[in-house]
């Protein structure tokens, strides 16, 4: 097993190299990143064929601009900026507030093979996902995005700040209303799913 | 109930979760939620949002983005690359073909295998290489052995520090590898940002009953990132780190500790085997960008503490709570001419190192006695509070060990309560008031990693010319090495109690010179006297019958058993 490949050791070096033109350089940089910012857009979103498709335009757009990026490039902030903006060109596009429906069925080939053998915690298991999901797509993306970047990336107050261009501190607020609005929206589901 | 001060704390929980706050407003919070329910439940609520969105499955990209992304970029119509790279079209029928063959020769290599897998000596062959800075920790630990294994003695020589992990984690198997953080049934998310070491001890069998010579032992820590999946990606050669058979990369001490002089232990198997805890062959990882963490034993030195702690190097009395055990003369009136003996969990640790005992010099009177004591364990690192004299050992996992005195009374505040991650805690009464206290201890090692401490116990205590060994009933000895110049700091290790009889009842064996066929003590000291221990401490419980009692002179001095320092 090979645990080296989790944090890059070099990255810098991936990132002057794809600058340049290394195709491999790039592709390493796209292999290390391309789960991540999939799962980051896909929690933007909610839905499969979005994910599929923006991610598929960042790394396009990605490649494009890097020759013209700063040497001292946050390239994990940097993708996400761009994976971003995508979204929320796309969610004002389709002046799309409201969820999608969480497709069950679709998202339970998603769950990495682990085998569940208990019914119940598997159904209990799903019924929070379900939750959870239908909980973000409410949100206000502003607010769904710092909250995904914080606990799904596990990104700083500094790199959130970095991709939605805003202070630490004004991260540190969004991060606040975006707590408050998870818990509210998370009981009123919940009492409206018993009710 | 809801405080008029709740308003303005809602936010600062928020940020505490971040890691966000500056440590007055860390210990307004903390003050805060010691004594309002309402905010520890939305901490508490905040801890469940976080644990419910970073565990969400992560969601699998489909293939047909690299190859779209592939052909918009780097191909531009080229010959597919990208196709010779990972395209499988085509190959189903080769590969079935090919597995074929595989399956045969493999089965062939089986029979054959057999009868060598008996004979070789069972011994790690695959775990995470020890140069991993950060580990994921929803990724379980996998370690492979060269043959099958008997899975009840690995797991019962296997030791996980911090120790409440072993219970916590659980451990399953897949042939030959042993699966730490796994059962088909779940994954239990390691401790995000947290030192841990895997041990696995001699003694551990494989399915033919041969046993582990050397020890065996993995260093790593988590990364604070609990969803990020690891992605097989495989960097350019020449950016790949050191080759798996690289020594863990040693971390200088920090400006305020001083190099250490001592080597690692040195076993004549070659194999390495460092204790548990930190020390001077610890820390695989670098502490925080943070200068701070380096100024964490600061405090206490800067400021002696008021109570002094009984570690100095030569202690003039015993503490008086502390009636010395195991057969030593009267408190008052310390022998000068008998030997203090060294037996137990203690002297499991002191006669197989050569360089524990270079280091902590030779046992000072009265011998090891027990002391009310309490041990919490860290993310990255211990304390251990003796009750006699009210002092508190805190011991970082830069090696580096500090005193502080305990002055938490009954009119404080409890403190505890959950950290902003999962699993974590804050910690509780002393250990709380001390942490609470001093942000540079919070820094340096993070939540307690069990709720409560492990306390009241009975602690064990001896001294030496240069130190002092600690031992909690939880199996693990701590060697305190106390730096010349001040008393209430040094260097620290950790080592698991592998006398086989915790209890510290039992008398380990000591070389005896005249034994022949024993190893004499190489450096002759006092301590490596003759007689053992003589009797049993009377309040504890007899020990093990194949070695209750005096040590009798047929007694194998146990490091010298196959040369390995841990029998």
């Amino acid at each position: 097993m090979d645990g080296s490949a989790v944090v890059p050791a070099d990255e810098a070096i991936w990132v002057s190299r794809a600058k340049e033109g290394d195709q491999a350089a790039f592709e390493a940089i796209f292999q290390h990143y391309e789960r991540q910012i999939y799962g980051f857009i896909y929690r933007m979103m909610g839905n499969a064929e979005d994910a599929s498709d923006l991610t598929q335009e960042c790394f396009i757009r990605a490649y494009r601009a890097l020759s013209q990026t700063s040497d001292d490039l946050n390239i994990s902030a940097w993708l996400h900026r761009i994976a971003s903006n995508a979204c929320l060109d796309v969610l004002r596009r389709r002046q799309r507030i409201r969820w999608l429906p969480w497709e069950t069925h679709k998202h339970e080939h998603l769950l990495h093979g682990r085998p569940m053998d208990d019914p119940e915690r598997q159904a209990l298991s799903l019924e929070t996902q379900a939750t959870v999901h239908q909980v973000l797509q409410q949100m206000s993306p502003r607010n769904r995005m710092a909250l995904i970047l914080r606990e799904f990336e596990g990104m700083s107050c500094e790199d959130i700040g970095q991709v939605m261009g805003l202070s630490r501190s004004a991260v540190k607020s969004v991060l606040f209303r975006a707590r408050e609005e998870f818990r509210r929206t998370y009981r009123r589901l919940e009492e409206a799913s018993r009710s | 109930m809801s405080r008029p001060g709740c308003k303005s704390i809602r936010p600062l929980i928020s940020a505490y979760m971040d890691g966000e706050l500056m440590p007055d407003e860390t210990r307004r919070l903390l003050e805060h939620l010691a004594i309002c329910e309402d905010c520890t439940t939305l901490l508490q609520e905040y801890q469940l949002l976080r644990e419910q969105v970073r565990h969400l499955p992560p969601p699998t990209p489909p293939a047909h983005i690299q190859r779209r992304v592939w052909e918009q970029t780097v191909e531009r119509g080229e010959p597919s690359r990208f196709q010779r790279w990972f395209g499988i079209s085509g190959a189903r029928f080769g590969l079935s073909a090919v597995g074929a063959v595989a399956v045969l020769l493999i089965a062939t290599a089986f029979v054959l295998m057999r009868g060598y897998e008996r004979i070789v000596p069972p011994a790690v062959t695959g775990a995470p290489p020890a140069t991993v800075q950060e580990w994921p920790v929803q990724r379980p630990i996998e370690i492979t052995f060269n043959k099958p294994m008997d899975p009840e003695s690995v797991v019962e020589h296997l030791r996980i520090y911090p120790p409440s992990e072993k219970e916590r984690l659980p451990i399953s198997w897949r042939g030959n590898t042993m699966i730490i953080g796994a059962s088909p049934s779940e994954t239990v998310p390691l401790l995000a940002n947290t030192d841990y070491r895997i041990i696995i001890l001699p003694g551990a069998k494989d399915a033919y009953g041969g046993s582990l010579r050397t020890p065996w032992e993995l260093r790593l820590r988590t990364t604070t990132v609990l969803a990020q999946e690891p992605t097989p990606t495989p960097p350019p050669t020449e950016t790949r780190p050191e080759s798996p058979t690289q020594p863990a990369a040693v971390v200088p001490p920090t400006a305020t500790n001083p190099p250490p002089t001592q080597p690692a232990p040195t076993p004549t198997t070659g194999q390495p085997t460092a204790p548990i805890g930190a020390g001077p062959t610890v820390a695989p990882t670098q502490p925080p960008a943070n200068p701070t963490p380096t100024e964490a034993p600061s405090p206490t030195p800067t400021t002696p503490p008021t109570v002094a702690p009984t570690n100095t190097p030569v202690p003039t009395e015993p503490p008086a709570a502390s009636p010395p055990p195991d057969g030593s003369p009267s408190p008052g009136s310390p022998p000068v001419a008998t030997p203090v003996p060294v037996t137990g969990a203690f002297g499991s640790v002191y006669w197989a190192y050569d360089d524990v005992r270079a280091r902590l010099g030779a046992p000072t009177p009265p011998g090891a006695y027990s002391a009310a004591a309490g041990v919490l364990d860290f993310q990255r690192g211990t304390m251990y509070a003796r009750f006699d004299t009210r002092t508190i050992y805190v011991l970082q996992s830069n090696g580096v060990w500090f005193s502080a005195p305990d002055t938490w009374t009954a009119n404080d505040p409890a403190y505890g309560g959950p950290a902003p991650e999962p699993n974590l805690w804050i910690p509780t009464k002393s250990f709380g008031k001390l942490w609470t206290e001093n942000p540079s201890i919070q820094e340096q090692l993070g939540y307690a990693t069990t709720e409560t401490a492990h306390e009241p116990m009975d602690g064990r205590i001896q001294e030496f010319a240069n130190g002092l060994m600690l031992y909690s009933d939880t199996g693990y000895v701590y060697v305190l090495y106390v730096d010349p110049s001040n008393p209430y700091q040094g260097q620290w290790e950790v080592y698991p109690d592998s006398s086989g009889h915790g209890d510290l009842v039992t008398p380990t064996p000591e070389p005896s010179p005249s034994e022949p066929g024993a190893t004499p003590e190489p450096t002759g000291e006092p301590t490596a006297s003759p007689s053992p221990e003589p009797t049993t401490t009377p309040e504890l419980s007899p020990a093990p019958t194949e070695n209750a009692g005096p040590a009798t002179p047929e007694a194998t001095p146990e490091p010298t058993q196959d040369g390995t320092p841990i029998p």
